[in-house]
């Protein structure tokens, strides 16, 4: 499946290429083509799995999305490759970089690439953003289901459905944000490139320079679109039920806001870069769901404006959103550990539960979720030893890796810095470890928390009951 | 019936003013014999700490002892001490040249980083205050490792602060630490061994060519505590001396060591170091962080092997145990780590997180929480490939059980939230964030010298602004006790005045 992905992507960026020059389109062509192929026997060639009536076990499931992943990122490299404008290293990062929604670059400028290949690293993005949807959708119920004690979905009927509706959603989603940038001013082919990289919270762009270079109307936009790209589709969407707002119903959604707000208070209060509101906005939005646009150079933030893009980053989008990071829910779970923790001292013997969204956390899951957390913290840790070696300082090598590490690219960090950085091999292999933990691991092999906790608060019950008819 | 007050915080604090005026008295008969310059300061500082001290302790009892009643007598003993024991400092006006606020600021945050064990100074001029009253700021810290002894081996772990007793409940044998079942001769034993240490390392100091017998005296007091003070601007490294270098690291390894060890092996049980699951984790870190910062100088910084080693390995020992003297010789030397390349200057910030082991004088997370940490995140990632398995925790051959890897995990996260939370206070307040992230590690671990613009060899009114340096002290005390007791200090005074609310309304 990742296989036939991949090679549509890059046929169609190969017909992009072809209508604006056809200097890639050929290479791109014959290395989706073959993709798309080799996609296609596999598909047939498998058994089909709707016939079982008993769902794939975690780890098998698991395993297979590794593997779709690693094919994906092989093809992708193999594509830069014959573009000729990359080397080995660099094909890979960005690989990497495209299919996590990173949004760091080893390549050149993007001015010096030619529209198949810019075309092409929009797509890996939002087909890499559509593949986590589709997965947290799919695989984790069955991750949920034996370690928390919910009923899982059967395979094959609900999970699919609500796939199909989440993509649905998604699609729609980046047509309306590609009409947005266009109306602000944006030409079209930018637009185009910006809303799949918006939308899926990667951050390539088509420009090295900063969003600024836009004007300030498609900032607007951007800041907009990258706020609702953080969040949870489905609670936006299907939030509005009877008379009840999406806000009312998600105590999450209200964080993830607040978050954005209050960071934006803090830049405006504190930052000296121009543009006021729409540039701290902006910052805050995209550091918040992990997007990694700049409208201004780090360098401009306050110390404080560092800290506070750096904790929006952490603590990353919502759960089930295409972002990366923590994730707020996963956050909001840690914060209520803690309080009990306080309580517990003080009184050993006390029984209190932790809610979170209303309803009450097992224990298994909270301690799962810490656990999360001091993964997310070992990795940073670990991609920040690696990369230091090479780096300038540890500030920069902190930067990258929890860039990394949360997918939001360009969001952290002096930006001159970085690219000099991710040169370096090592660094270049500790930025695409980092990366894919941060994808895949915390995403899936981790990510229990985020939907699969049996709910007595309506809303969530209606979310799951979806999946569970 | 006594007519005393019944009061925890207050008698506690009784007593440790009156203890902490006198060695103040002591120091001041020192300086009369010395420099004589501030005499008279730390004369009038004794008689008010040491009056306030006994009329606390003559006109209090203990009153209730519930967990938030414990923790709010130690929280407010150990702020208390500390604010009043920056009097000798401000009386003799240490940080004279500045404005009275700063001064205080100052003096307090010394204070505090005396009593806390942290080493962090807020002293630019070193020859300024007389010999009498810097041997006082040396014993502030001997004496902050005599009250972290009894607290963390005796009080917190009888209170499951942190789940470290838990897990010592747990596990029994050479790492258990319930020595006898009596706070106070678990306390006198242990501090036994403490003065036996001090006394040690203050005669091999002593033998040895360089430190005179003040030097000496001083360096041995902040040693056995992993405090980190000196007298000395240049810190260890005015001595110059490899051998006195080795002598303060084998006197820090052995502060930073779980002291009821120390008591069985002189009790006789030789191999009890050896059995010792942390001790060898704690050590196995030493000599890991020492050979790749090591190697790193050597390949990256280019000093001589020679240099690369005796730098790497002081500033790991010292920081691995949260000791914080420096060898620097000054801004740019090898010994000033803020000057070498990144790499190294990292494996130290993770020393700062890790500290060294529980139940020792030092500072940190600790070694065995950051082993059950570990643990526990290895079976995170097993967890969806292994759903049913049954993952516990190890400890040497013990596994621990599930809710106290719970507790550790806890305090664990309050940590990460603390670091996040002063990271944002102290950027706000004006540090750049490596700088920041240093001095907030360094501050929650007890460590001393941190990062960036505030390294070994920088004075820390220099790189922080006045209410940085008032977080960062407040910090300091914050991780000294373990977290819990100060983030709590609240509780038990809410509710004392919350009853008295009621019984007025009632009444």
């Amino acid at each position: 499946m990742a296989l036939l992905g991949t090679g549509g992507g890059l046929c169609a960026s190969a017909a992009v290429d072809a209508l604006d020059g056809a200097t890639d389109a050929l290479g791109l062509l014959l290395v989706g083509l073959a993709a798309a192929a080799a996609g296609t026997l596999l598909r047939l060639s498998a058994a089909h799995p709707a016939a079982s009536a008993r769902p794939p076990a975690g780890g098998q499931a698991l395993r297979a999305v590794g593997f779709a992943w690693v094919a994906a990122v092989a093809v992708s490299t193999l594509a830069y490759l014959t573009v000729g404008a990359f080397d080995a290293g660099a094909a890979l990062f960005d690989s990497v970089s495209g299919l996590t929604t990173t949004g760091l670059t080893a390549g050149p400028a993007p001015e010096n690439l030619s529209a198949g290949v810019l075309a092409w690293r929009a797509i890996s993005q939002w087909l890499g953003a559509a593949a986590i949807l589709v997965i947290s959708a799919t695989v984790l119920p069955l991750l949920g289901g034996e370690i928390l004690d919910v009923e899982h979905p059967r395979r094959g009927t609900v999970a699919s459905q609500w796939a199909h509706r989440v993509v649905w959603v998604y699609l729609a989603f980046t047509g309306a944000t590609g009409v947005a940038y266009w109306l602000a001013g944006m030409g079209a082919a930018d637009a185009a490139a910006h809303a799949l990289t918006t939308v899926s919270t990667g951050g390539f762009s088509t420009t090295s320079s900063t969003f600024s270079s836009f004007g300030p109307a498609v900032q607007w936009v951007a800041a907009v679109a990258m706020t609702l790209a953080g969040a949870n589709l489905a609670v936006l969407v299907w939030g509005w039920r009877g008379t009840r707002r999406p806000l009312r119903r998600s105590i999450e959604l209200r964080v993830y806001l607040l978050l954005v707000a209050g960071a934006t208070l803090l830049l405006v209060a504190r930052g000296d870069a121009p543009g006021g509101v729409r540039t701290a906005f902006f910052s805050a939005a995209s550091a918040a769901s992990t997007t990694g646009y700049r409208a201004v150079e780090w360098f401009e933030w306050s110390h404080a404006g560092h800290t506070a893009l750096f904790v929006l980053v952490a603590v990353g989008a919502m759960a089930g959103a295409a972002g990366g990071g923590f994730r707020v829910l996963r956050a909001m779970a840690v914060v209520g550990y803690v309080r009990r923790e306080l309580i517990r001292q003080l009184h050993p013997h006390a029984v209190s539960a932790v809610r979170v969204e209303g309803s009450p956390v097992p224990d298994a899951v909270l301690d799962h979720t810490a656990g999360v957390l001091l993964v997310f913290l070992a990795v940073a840790a670990g991609g920040a030893m690696i990369v230091v070696i090479p780096a300038g300082s540890i500030e920069a090598a902190l930067d990258a890796a929890v860039a990394a590490v949360t997918t939001a690219g360009p969001a952290l960090g002096d930006q001159v810095e970085t690219r000099f950085l991710v040169r370096s091999p090592a660094a270049q292999a500790g930025l695409v470890g980092a990366m894919l933990a941060g994808r895949l691991s915390l995403e899936l092999l981790v990510s229990v928390a985020g939907f699969s906790f049996r709910s007595r608060h309506p809303f969530r019950r209606r979310l799951q009951g979806v999946r569970r008819r | 019936m006594t007519g005393r007050w019944a009061t925890t915080t207050g008698h506690l604090s009784g007593i440790a003013l009156t203890a902490v005026a006198a060695g103040l008295a002591a120091c001041t008969v020192l300086e009369a014999a010395t420099s004589n310059r501030d005499t008279v300061p730390m004369l009038a500082a004794t008689v008010l700490l040491g009056g306030a001290g006994l009329l606390l302790w003559r006109f209090t009892e203990v009153g209730r002892l519930t967990t938030a009643d414990t923790f709010a007598a130690v929280a407010w003993t150990w702020v208390l001490v500390s604010v009043t024991g920056s009097l000798p400092y401000l009386l003799a006006g240490v940080f004279a040249p500045l404005s009275f606020g700063e001064q205080v600021v100052n003096s307090i945050f010394e204070s505090a980083s005396g009593f806390s064990c942290t080493g962090s100074t807020a002293l630019r001029d070193f020859d300024g205050p007389g010999r009498g009253l810097m041997m006082f700021r040396q014993l502030t810290q001997w004496y902050g490792g005599m009250g972290v002894i009894v607290l963390a081996v005796a009080v917190l772990p009888f209170l499951g602060v942190g789940g470290l007793e838990l897990i010592r409940a747990e596990a029994p044998g050479p790492s258990s630490d319930r020595l006898t079942p009596r706070v106070a001769e678990t306390a006198k034993r242990l501090w036994l061994v403490y003065a036996a240490l001090t006394g040690a390392i203050a005669l091999a100091l002593f033998i040895a060519p360089g430190p005179g017998l003040y030097d000496s005296v001083a360096h041995a007091l902040t040693t056995s505590s992993t405090g980190g003070f000196s007298p000395e601007a240049n810190s260890v490294g005015a001595f110059d001396s490899l051998l006195i270098e080795v002598l303060v690291m084998i006197g820090l390894i052995l502060g930073g060591m779980n002291f009821a060890l120390h008591w069985r092996a002189v009790m006789g049980d030789r191999g009890v170091y050896w059995r010792d699951a942390e001790l060898r984790l704690y050590l196995g870190v030493l000599a890991l962080a020492t050979a790749a910062v090591a190697a790193l100088l050597w390949i990256r910084a280019d000093f001589p092997l020679a240099t690369a080693l005796r730098a790497g390995v002081f500033n790991v020992v010292t920081l691995g145990t949260s000791g914080g003297f420096g060898i620097a010789q000054g801004p740019g030397t090898p010994g000033d780590y803020v000057t070498w390349a990144p790499a190294p200057q990292l494996i130290l910030l993770f020393l700062m997180v890790f500290g060294a082991m529980t139940g020792s004088t030092s500072g940190g997370v600790k070694m065995l929480r950051l082993r059950v940490g570990v643990g526990h995140t290895i079976r995170t990632i097993k967890r969806p490939y292994l759903r049913r398995a049954v993952l516990p925790v190890h400890l040497g051959q013990v596994a621990v059980p599930d809710p106290i890897v719970s507790r550790v995990v806890g305090f664990l996260l309050v940590y990460t939230l603390l670091v996040v939370v002063g990271l944002l206070a102290v950027t706000t307040l004006g540090a750049d964030v490596e700088t920041a992230l240093g001095a907030v590690v360094g501050s929650l671990g007890n460590m001393g010298p941190a990062l960036g613009e505030a390294g070994p060899t920088a004075s820390f009114s220099d790189a922080f602004t006045q209410p940085a340096r008032l977080v960062l002290a407040a910090l300091m005390l914050i991780g000294r006790l373990e977290l819990f007791p100060m983030l709590l200090m609240f509780a038990a005074p809410r509710r004392a005045l919350l009853a008295r609310a009621g019984g007025a309304r009632r009444a």
